[in-house]
């Protein structure tokens, strides 16, 4: 009689996310680049919860800085391999969760072996890793649909860069529940049933107490059209008085009172919203509805507009990747109705049990018939839909295979990663005519609040010019001076190969430096050509850039001094708290990307632990 | 090796220096008290007492990580400890498996702290651990989580705005004739099987569980015909435990109590009928069938009737049996023969009332009033506490406390949203009209067993020269012990008048000689060996004020409003949900009637 193991351990979660959303947790393989405190808190909320599987990529050793503010590390580890030691501890959290790791340095690691990552649904970076290592990262991932999600921490400051091509939210939950009861343009069955009730007039006060309010006002509201044909939404007071004049004399009011409550709904014609024409326009739509079924076996990684939403589609995998056939179908459905399916819920009100279950009827049959009109589109659409041929779920189970593999001693991991066969995101095509009704009903009944969302690419941020952020630079940066100084930290290391503040006794020299890097960022921001200044110096690895681009265009505020200052004193270390906080975050937000519910934070979030403030920039 | 070198580096040796010899009490080792535990810990904080008195259960599994598999029905707060200790030992750790509330963690204790952490999710207790830090004036740092959202709030008693400064939203309540007679949603039905038949019939027997419904003159004839059916019932709990006393119950409830019901004809002139089951059909039917429950996976579909009675007539005769086996029993949504017979007992109930049936899942849900709780939010929020906390002790709380009222502070209150990372609000300074707030306190020791309440008035009109001794008012709680026109009580000890009854404080109230209403006052009473009367720290200054006009009853005004009602009280995690009066929700020991498993 008792429930299973895992519906009682997960059971407060499981009201959050459902069992869909746990399932696609339980299929995610998370990768995490760097075992610092900030990525072990990150790991540690998605190993609690059961993510399918994690791997641990990271060359450093155990220190003893690492003792000092990362839990999932003693002192008796101190020396060996971190990747080693954060993934054994990391996994004695949760027996349902595989932890690999691989003892090498993302640098490398990543250049040598780029289709390793085809088997993540997620990569999180964190530390101090060189930006032109980020740059090489966000190659990989960005092609073949992987979120990507960088963090850079110093003392007190944090950000979180979310990385990601198109996330689709078919759940997002929005802080208001939808109300879809169509009474500014009410469908026929509606209509029918509020004819069946007598005319106001002719109901005992004990009558007109039980008349739900959505028949209140789709009468009154008729009655009032009948008598004004200048344009509606001049006679939107009327209607209210109109409302409140037949309220007046009903005996009991509460149900006029909703009545009047909700009397915009009346004159509020059902549209739809901005955030589902967004994805009824995406460009893939196109592709989809197009799509030749001759083709079926044509190479089609070339297409990489077609490859690319679709893969990260799949990355996900709450919804099925037929995410797209049914978003097809949904815009041959408003095309020809020029509205959305009903969602067939009906909230509460005051009526008495009959009524109420009968007008739930109507939008219930209304509902279902809306789910059949969209199914039998989705299947009529009859056109192949394009999905990788590399589930999560396969990738977890060759991971499975190669766990015992990686081992530090020799080749550290490689022998592993070499064998592991590395499956291409070769497309395969999967036909849409098997997608079920039940299906099709859930993401009919979440129509209105489709989303579709995608940030720009890392290159695209370091390479262009922000425009944007032009203003905000030479007047009042505000947190956006933190965001500065933490590229020009990267700066800093391309052209140091050390990260400032690491060594006190050079502190005034990297303020300095990091000054000066912190203004070549600026310029950059405003100029273009961030990529460069990262790559370049690397390969150069001079100093000659340093007091060479003072030349800005713009004077960087005060705040950005504050904030170079302050890097350069915190140095390198992690502050637990701080580790802690941002690895909420950031698992939150990659639960959220993972199961396709809730809408994440996009772009990058910015947090200031001093003065406990944070901001989400949009570039 | 200095293992608190990142902190000391990144927190100036000063500031590390307060970390380290800080006094810290943390309340609560769930899942926002295990993570705050850990970095509490890793940050170097050097003497951190902390308070449970839970043990772990398999559900706390994923997100409460210094618990494990095997600490299963062990004690949070020791577990906790030693789980902290093992990756730092430099530090101390105390922990105490006990009720915050207990006699043993008095005001002297909360004083001996220099901040404290609320890391609970149960309104009561954080109520009491708010009213005991304003006594003492001690910082606390407040959180609270559910689902993707969650808080932290800096409490500078004083300064800041207290938990109660604004009240909770008051309960979810139900009508009694809602619930007994004329359901018309799940929940009411839910509420039914749950918080009246449940312990009716494997609860306490309780004589007095009529009384408050006699309040309902509405409808005398079916008050009457209620307390008969509640008879009815304890009749037939007598043969709990014997053969067919499953079967009996379920004849009872689902044919002739709604047959009595149906007798009453005004009930339905406005309402669809509700129609009796074909309990022998049903019954027969449900013999046929395998254990449903076997099948976990329709967990999250809705049963057939017929196997809603099995579920029924199964999880009715467990009960029973245990009923009669180990006496009384109460509601726990983690019992599995409880939650089956709840949600059969509702599902049963809708159906007869034509309303639509729920999955056990859901049911579950509503009746243990199960808030979502992610190891995520705890990690954010237990994470904002500690950096609040190094707010508190740089005192950056607010930068002037002095201008308060026309430049409002840094706003550090926190929320983390589902679709917003994190959003601040404003901190105000308390509420004037906060109960909590806007009174005095302080603390007397007195040998309660020799002491007088005479002298103990005395002492403290002496002490405080604003108290006209004539126009003076003294209460523990509601009990009335002195007024002008009583002073029955001066003579007599306080031990024989059993003051101080559990953690109370005797409420001073008073009007000057002017008719000045004067700063209300809280005695807190410390038991001491010692003779005589010694007040305790600082005397503070009571403020006087013109008296506001009318001082009107409003506390009974809004109790007689909801008297004939159910009152949901809406707690947390492992508290659940309560048919209790609704006058006890308003007065300052919460909630009567609360149950804890
Ligand atoms: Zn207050």
């Amino acid at each position: 009689m008792a429930p299973d193991h895992k519906t009682q351990k997960y059971d407060r979660q499981l009201r959050l996310w459902h069992a869909h959303g746990q399932a696609a947790l339980e299929k995610a393989h998370v990768c995490l680049v760097n075992g610092t405190a900030t990525g072990t808190e990150a790991l540690k909320n998605l190993v609690l919860p059961g993510v399918g599987a994690f791997t641990v990529i990271d060359a450093a050793k155990v220190s003893p800085d690492d003792v000092g503010n990362n839990f999932f590390v003693t002192r008796a580890h101190l020396g060996q391999p971190r990747a080693k030691v954060v993934t054994a501890l990391l996994q004695e959290l949760n027996d349902d969760v595989l932890g690999h790791y691989i003892d090498d340095d993302i640098t490398p690691f990543v250049a040598a072996h780029p289709r390793y990552f085809d088997r993540f649904s997620l990569v999180l970076v964190t530390g101090h890793v060189p930006a032109a290592a980020l740059l090489a990262l966000d190659r990989v991932c960005w092609p073949r649909g992987i979120p990507l999600l960088v963090v850079k921490t110093c003392g007190f400051v944090s950000t979180l860069r979310v990385v990601t091509r198109a996330h689709h939210v078919v759940e997002s939950h929005p802080d208001t529940p939808v109300r879809d009861l169509r009474l500014a343009d009410p469908f026929p069955e509606l209509v029918a049933f509020v004819d069946t009730f007598k005319p106001f007039d002719d109901m005992t006060s004990a009558e007109l107490t039980h008349v739900p309010y959505p028949v209140i006002l789709l009468r009154l509201w008729r009655e009032w059209r009948a008598n004004h044909q200048d344009t509606p939404a001049r006679g939107v007071p009327q209607s209210d008085t109109a409302v409140a004049s037949a309220a007046a004399s009903a005996a009991d009011m509460e149900n006029w009172d909703e009545a009047l409550k909700q009397a915009f709904l009346a004159y509020t014609p059902t549209s739809v919203p901005r955030n589902v024409q967004d994805v009824l326009e995406h460009a893939i739509l196109d592709v989809v509805a197009n799509a030749d079924a001759a083709d079926e076996h044509a190479p089609v990684t070339n297409n990489s507009v077609v490859a690319n939403p679709v893969a990260n589609v799949t990355a996900g995998c709450a919804w099925p990747p037929t995410f797209w056939a049914l978003c097809a179908g949904l815009k041959s459905f408003v095309a020809e109705h020029g509205r959305l399916p009903v969602r067939g819920s009906v909230p509460d009100m005051k009526a008495d049990t009959a009524t109420y279950v009968s007008l739930q009827r109507v939008y219930r049959d209304k509902a279902a018939a809306d789910a059949a009109d969209l199914h039998a589109r989705v299947r009529a659409i009859a056109v192949p839909v394009v999905t990788t041929s590399t589930p999560t779920t396969s990738s977890v189970s060759l991971s499975r295979s190669s766990s015992v593999g990686p081992s530090p001693a020799t080749s550290p991991g490689m022998a592993a990663v070499d064998a592991a066969p590395t499956t291409a995101p070769a497309l395969q095509i999967e036909a849409a005519t098997n997608i079920d009704l039940a299906t099709v009903t859930e993401f009919a009944r979440h129509a209105a609040t489709l989303h579709v969302l995608s940030t720009p690419s890392l290159h695209d941020e370091y390479a262009r010019a922000h425009p944007e952020w032009t203003r905000a630079l030479s007047d009042d940066p505000g947190m956006l001076s933190i965001y500065v100084v933490l590229r020009a930290r990267e700066v800093f290391y391309a052209r140091q190969r050390r990260w400032p503040g690491a060594h006190a006794a050079d502190s005034d020299v990297d303020t300095a430096r990091l000054r000066s890097a912190a203004r070549d960022v600026v310029k950059a921001l405003v100029m273009g050509g961030g990529n460069a200044l990262v790559i370049e110096a690397a390969e150069g690895g001079a100093d000659a850039h340093g007091e060479a681009g003072i030349a800005t265009p713009v004077a960087p505020a005060v705040d950005v001094d504050d904030w170079v200052q302050e890097c350069v004193r915190a140095g390198p270390a992690e502050l637990a708290a701080v580790a802690g906080y941002m690895g909420g975050v950031i698992a939150q937000e990659a639960i959220k990307l993972i199961t396709a519910q809730y809408v994440p934070m996009m772009n990058t979030y910015v947090y200031d632990g001093i003065h406990s403030k944070s901001e989400v920039l949009k570039a | 090796m200095d293992r608190h070198a990142p902190s000391r580096a990144l927190l100036g040796t000063q500031l590390f220096a307060q970390v380290e010899n800080t006094r810290v009490l943390m309340v609560g080792a769930g899942g926002i008290g295990c993570e705050l535990l850990k970095n509490l810990a890793m940050l170097g904080f050097g003497h951190i007492e902390l308070v449970d008195l839970d043990t772990i259960d398999v559900t706390n599994l994923n997100r409460q990580f210094l618990f494990q598999r095997q600490h299963v029905s062990q004690s949070k707060a020791h577990v906790a400890r030693e789980s902290a200790l093992r990756f730092n030992r430099n530090i101390t750790i105390i922990s105490h498996h006990g009720n915050i509330k207990d006699p043993q963690f008095d005001l002297a204790w909360f004083k001996s702290f220099n901040l404290v952490f609320n890391a609970l999710d149960n309104l009561d207790a954080r109520r009491h651990v708010n009213l005991m830090c304003v006594a003492g004036k001690v910082p606390l740092i407040d959180a609270g989580t559910a689902g993707y959202s969650g808080q932290s709030t800096i409490i500078q008693p004083g300064v800041t705005e207290c938990y109660d400064c604004h009240p909770k939203p008051t309960p979810k309540t139900f009508p009694v004739c809602t619930i007994r007679s004329t359901p018309s949603a799940p929940i009411h039905c839910i509420v039914w099987a749950k918080n009246f038949m449940f312990p009716q019939l494997f609860g306490e027997d309780e004589d007095e569980g009529d009384a408050n419904l006699v309040n309902d003159t509405t409808n005398a004839k079916q008050v009457q015909e209620l307390v008969r059916e509640a008879q009815a019932l304890r009749e037939l709990k007598r043969s709990a435990g014997l053969p067919g006393f499953a079967e009996r119950v379920f004849v009872k409830i689902y044919r002739h109590d709604i047959e009595r019901l149906l007798s009453m004809e005004g009930l339905w002139q406005m309402r669809q009928k509700p129609v009796p089951l074909d309990v022998e059909a049903l019954v027969a039917a449900a013999n046929e069938l395998r254990d449903p429950l076997a099948d976990e996976t329709a967990h999250c579909r809705v049963r057939t009737i017929e196997e809603t009675t099995k579920v029924f007539l199964q999880s009715t005769a467990a009960l029973a049996k245990r009923y009669a086996a180990s006496g009384p029993q109460s509601f726990d949504k983690d019992d599995d023969a409880a939650m089956a017979f709840v949600s059969a007992a509702a599902n049963l109930r809708c159906h007869v009332y034509h309303i639509a049936l729920k999955s056990f899942f859901e049911i579950k849900s509503m009746a243990g009033n199960i808030v979502p709780i992610v190891a995520t939010t705890n990690g954010v929020v237990a994470g904002l506490m500690v950096l609040h906390a190094l707010q508190v002790l740089e005192g950056r709380v607010l930068e002037t406390t002095t201008d308060l009222l026309t430049a409002p502070p840094a706003a550090q209150h926190l929320v983390s949203r589902p679709n917003q990372v994190l959003a601040r609000d404003k901190l105000f300074p308390p509420v004037s009209s906060c109960a909590v707030c806007a009174r005095a306190y302080v603390q007397v020791a007195v040998d309660t067993a020799s002491t007088t309440l005479g002298d103990l008035l005395e002492a403290i009109v002496d002490a405080f020269s604003v108290l006209p001794v004539d126009n003076v008012t003294v209460l523990e709680g509601a009990r009335m012990l002195y007024d002008p026109d009583f002073d029955d009580n001066l003579g007599r000890t306080l031990a024989d008048l059993n003051v101080p009854s559990h953690h109370a404080f005797l409420l001073v109230d008073a009007y000057d000689q002017d008719d000045q209403l004067v700063q209300p006052l809280s005695v807190y009473i410390q038991k001491s060996g010692k003779k005589g009367v010694e007040i305790l720290g600082n005397v503070p200054q009571l403020w006087t004020k013109p008296a506001p006009p009318k001082v009107q009853d409003a506390p009974i005004a809004g109790g007689d409003e909801l008297d004939d009602e159910v009152v949901m009280a809406v707690d947390d995690d492992d508290e659940d949900i309560i048919m209790t009066e609704s006058s006890a929700a308003g007065n300052e020991t919460g909630h009567v009637g609360r149950t804890r498993r």
